[in-house]
Order: C-alpha cells, then structure tokens, then sequence
C-alpha cells in the first residue's frame, strides 16, 4: 500500500542574519489512508516546520516529500495550490475562520475555492455541521460561538473537498482540556468512521495520545514512535484505584 | 485507608458488612471490587479497638452484624481527616531506579530505556482519556482521573528533560 504522505531525509534550514537554523533535520515519514498520528513536540521542535512541509506551504531544503507518491518540487506553484485546496484540509490553532461569514458560509467558501459544484454547494455545509454536532448553530456568526464550537465549524470546512489529508496543528492550543478532549474523540471519530487520514502536531501529550500513532519530535529529529492501542479503561481505573486502600 | 473508609462510611448512617463493601465500591466509581475478607478483618479490629460496635441481627450472637460508629470511632476519623497528608507523593520513581542500575552497570543505552517508558506512559494515557470520558458523571472519581492525567503529562515531560540531558553528559 502506498502511503498518502511520505518524507524522505526531508530537511529544512532557515537562514537568520547569516546564521542557519536547522528546524527538520532528515526526518522520514511515511503516513498510511485511513491513519491518525500525532506529532508531538516542544516548540521549537520543529513540529510547525514539518507541518508545513507536508501541507505543500513551504520547500524543503532538500530530500523530497511525496503526496500520493508524487513528489510535490516537480509540481507548479498552481497545481500545489489546487493540492492545497482539494487533497489537504487545514485546522490551525486559531481556528481561522472568516468573522464576517456565518459558520455555514465558511464551509460553504471552502467548497466554492474547491471548484464544488452549486448542487453540492448548497447541501453539503449543513451535512458537515451537522456531522460535527453544530447544525443547530449553522446560521451563527464565530463571534457568536465558544472556542470549541469554532474549531468544529473549522473541522468541518476544512472536511469541506473530502481532502485525502487532514492536517491539524495544535488544533486543541486555545480550547481548555475538557472542551479539547470532546474535540479529539470527534477527529478520532471522522477518522474511524471515515477512514479519513489525520496528522496533527502538538505540543501537549494529552492530545498526542488521542492518536494511534505517536511520534515524538525533538531539536527537528524524531526521537521515539509509539502506537497506541486498546480501549481498556478498566485497566487504567483499576491500577489507580487499586494503589491505595 | 480502608479504615477510615469504613469509619467515613459509618458515620453516615449504621451499615452490615455487605452494604460496606458494596457503597464502597460504588464510591470508587464501581471499577474495583474490594476483598470481602479484607473489610471483615478490619471490621473486627475495629470493633476490638472500641471504634465501631457490632449487633447481631439474631440474640444468640448468629446471623448479619450491624455496625455503627461509636463516639472514639468519630474522633479517630476526624483526627484523621484533619490532618494534611505529610507524605510527598513518593519521588517514585521505579523508572528513575533502573536508570540509576543501568548507570551503576555500565549500560549505555538509557535512550532505549527511556523511549521504552515514553510508550508506556502514552498508551496509559490514552487510557486514562478513554476512562475520562467514560466517567464523566461521577465527579470524585473523574478527579482522580483528571490528576492522574496532569502527573501523568508531567512524568512525560520529565522523560524529555532526562533524554535531554543525558544526551549532552555522553557528549
């Protein structure tokens, strides 16, 4: 099976008054359809960098990044535009979304910049609000939504073209922890149910180990990959209930 | 513990032993079943020690115990309530332990002991996450879920610093 992202001894080294600072360091990474992983990371890590590099935002310095086996430098400026547009969703930490437009203009914008056609232009933005719990809010403004109601309207533009990737960076950065972890179990859920590919990178292990792979990233290197498995909450309640009495 | 767990459970109201184990299993948000020998012992030294008194159902002494709090029992749980817990969390730490024989033996690979303990700590995590859900309506017991997930996340950012640095000692 070929991956749907793949980096080979991918680097990228920013030059700063004279001095280069080297933020992806041949990193290899190769993301499976249908997989979730998480990229953990202080800041300055490098996690932001690589993001970059496999959502088409930016060159590498050198090795190559490949989407769907295809390497993305022997690709136009327009035709990583139109990857950028249909084959990759965004989610950002600030949610990103236009103030003036309603939550389902916003989806509804994603699908017109995607060359969407009107009938499903006009159906499609309810069924993704309604997808991420917010079809009853689908007329509101962001202003007039919590921080954790923005990032759905965001999951659900960003699912707008049905990209082949979805690339989430620090999606949970602004929400606090409960209203985070309702937001990770509905990524865990599109990714389950949908078998839509998911890579996020964060900074904050709580949110990596929603994830079923995790990559542990340091000084631009990946330090340590775990996969995660198993649902077994017995387990954990247990050993913590066990310790004391 | 399960001393004054018992005693904080009669002090409520008189209970047999059955409603003991079972109101105390409830309180730990039924994840745990507690040992039925295990209250029993301790009911009876309690009982010796004039903290809780035992009444028969039957005269002839047979039949279901009730218990119930007598008045030192109250005092010997209030002392206990009161008092803050003196003892730190314990600086536990087995992994830190093993680090510390890998050192004495020579080795020199702590990276793969580390990233070893990184997994283990990521998979309980998730866990622990799942268990956060799923325990949502019980408010005392998602505490404790909730704290075990900050220590947890600490006990991860620990591991960094400890990758960190014996990274630049082998330098």
């Amino acid at each position: 099976m070929e991956p749907i992202i793949e980096t080979k001894e991918v680097w990228k080294v920013y030059g700063m008054n004279g001095a280069s600072v080297e933020a992806v360091c041949g990193i290899d990474l190769a993301v499976q359809q249908g997989e979730f992983v998480a990229i953990v990371g202080p800041s300055g890590s490098g996690k932001s960098s690589l993001l970059h590099l496999l959502g088409a935002m930016d060159h590498p310095t050198r090795g190559e990044v490949l989407f769907g086996n295809q390497p993305l430098h022997k690709m136009s400026d327009a035709q990583r535009t139109d990857l950028r547009a249909h084959q990759i969703g965004f989610i950002f930490q600030t949610f990103n979304l236009l103030p003036n437009l309603s939550a389902l203009e916003n989806v509804e914008i994603a699908l017109r910049l995607g060359g969407a056609a009107k009938a499903e232009r006009q159906a499609r933005p309810l069924e993704l609000l309604e997808r991420v719990g917010l079809g009853p809010r689908a007329r509101h403004l962001p202003r007039q939504l919590s921080g954790g109601e923005r990032q759905r309207v965001a999951i659900a533009r960003a699912l707008a073209n049905r990209p082949r990737l979805l690339l989430a960076d620090e999606p949970t950065g602004n929400l606090d922890s409960k209203t985070g972890a309702s937001l990770l179990e509905l990524l865990r859920q599109i990714n389950r149910q949908d078998r839509q590919t998911v890579v996020m990178v964060t900074h904050d292990f709580r949110a990596a180990s929603h994830a079923d792979r995790v990559l542990v990233l340091r000084d631009g290197r990946i330090r340590g990959e775990t996969r995660l498995q198993g649902q077994d909450t017995h387990r954990a309640l247990g050993q913590l209930l066990a310790l004391e009495l | 513990m399960l001393r004054y767990a018992l005693l904080g459970l009669l002090a409520h109201q008189p209970h047999h032993g059955y409603e003991l184990k079972t109101g105390l299993e409830q309180a730990l948000g039924g994840n745990w079943e507690i040992n039925f020998g295990q209250i029993y012992t301790t009911l009876s030294r309690l009982e010796r020690d004039g903290l809780v008194t035992g009444t028969a159902e039957a005269e002839d002494g047979r039949g279901k115990r009730t218990y119930s709090l007598t008045p030192s029992g109250k005092a010997d749980l209030d002392a206990s309530l009161e008092q803050a817990v003196e003892k730190p969390r314990p600086l536990h730490d087995e992994f830190f332990i093993k680090l510390v024989i890998r050192h004495l033996a020579g080795y020199d690979d702590a990276h793969l002991a580390l990233a070893r303990q990184r997994q283990a700590y990521l998979q309980q995590l998730r866990e622990l996450n799942l268990a956060s859900a799923s325990q949502q309506e019980d408010p005392l017991v998602s505490l404790l879920v909730e704290g075990a997930i900050l220590h947890l996340q600490a006990d991860l950012q620990w591991l960094g610093m400890c990758e960190e640095r014996l990274e630049a000692l082998s330098k």
